[in-house]
């Protein structure tokens, strides 16, 4: 379908471009907020990627799916922007336990938005490149492979990242729960 | 070992699931296509100066080399200078003027398209 859409931008319809910001934009800014952490620097992130996305979309080839081709857009702009900005992110070390059955009772619960609510703050809390990595991962459920042309990291470099936020997601999640175990109940 | 990674795999691919942000600026699409139709709009007029300024610099130096040229001593490829000179303002004479060719039907274009807008 967006082959379609590639097509008559590249004929010089401008509009039908929309199309294809309408079916990227979520999954963009998910990806622009893993990294910028701001909502505000995240839209200006995707103002930039889609403008130049749109200017540069005759050199897209059709040899990789076109999400990869923007997400790398998206991500290199995010990075970029994240470098001029030089934000410092709080990195969490290894947790020394995992409390599997804690975790696992997480899903039943809390009410869906809450859920929402908890994991979005814990890939706040992790760092760009892990929160990248999981969203890409298990969100767009992207291969190793497609990774790898996304962001430019190796595929060893990206299995360590990928294990790292595995372990520190769920310290953050399982500390979330802690808190506020104190304050509310869901029973 | 192997249940413990397979329950941790469900375990990430369902929290993350629910990872998927939206987009909370109602009026993203349109700055975006307004900002796509500004640039699609000024891109000509940046190639017709860009185009008048890279001929006016090609043809100073057109001019330069051919009053250099004359003033050589020796010979080049086995041309002597004044043969040299001539074939050189041989040479930029046409593409003087093929040059100034594609610079005005590129206004042309330009201005029908502009007509077209309007």
């Amino acid at each position: 379908m967006e082959k379609i859409y590639i097509q008559k931008v590249l004929n010089g319809d401008t509009d039908a471009f929309r199309f294809i910001i309408k079916n990227y934009k979520d999954m963009a800014y998910s990806l622009a907020m893993s990294v910028v952490k701001d909502e505000f620097v995240a839209q200006e992130v995707l103002q930039t990627s889609f403008v130049r996305a749109f200017s540069s979309l005759d050199t897209f080839k059709g040899k990789s799916k076109f999400s990869t081709w923007l997400y790398r857009i998206v991500v290199n702009e995010a990075f970029k922007v994240l470098k001029k900005k030089e934000n410092n992110v709080i990195i969490y070390g290894e947790p020394s336990f995992n409390t599997a059955s804690e975790i696992d009772d997480f899903a039943s619960k809390i009410e869906e938005d809450e859920q929402r609510y908890y994991i979005n703050e814990a890939l706040e809390k992790l760092s760009p490149k892990e929160s990248l990595a999981l969203r890409l991962f298990y969100l767009e459920e992207n291969s190793i492979e497609e990774i790898t042309e996304i962001t430019g990291w190796s595929c060893s470099n990206i299995k360590v990242i990928l294990h790292r936020a595995r372990v520190n997601m769920r310290l953050i999640l399982e500390r979330s729960l802690k808190i506020d175990k104190k304050t509310f109940t869901y029973e | 070992m192997n249940d413990i990674r397979i329950i941790d795999e469900n375990f990430y691919q369902e929290i993350m699931a629910k990872s998927k942000l939206e987009l909370p600026f109602s009026d993203f699409e349109d700055n975006v296509m307004s900002k796509i139709e500004r640039n699609v709009s000024n891109k000509p007029i940046i190639y017709v100066k860009l185009s008048w300024i890279f001929f006016v610099v090609g043809s100073m130096c057109g001019i330069v080399v051919s009053l250099i040229l004359p003033r050589l001593h020796g010979t080049f490829l086995g041309l002597l200078p004044n043969k040299l000179t001539m074939v050189f303002q041989i040479a930029f004479t046409l593409i003087f003027f093929f040059q100034i060719d594609i610079l005005i039907n590129l206004i042309r274009k330009y201005k029908l398209a502009a007509i077209k807008k309007t």
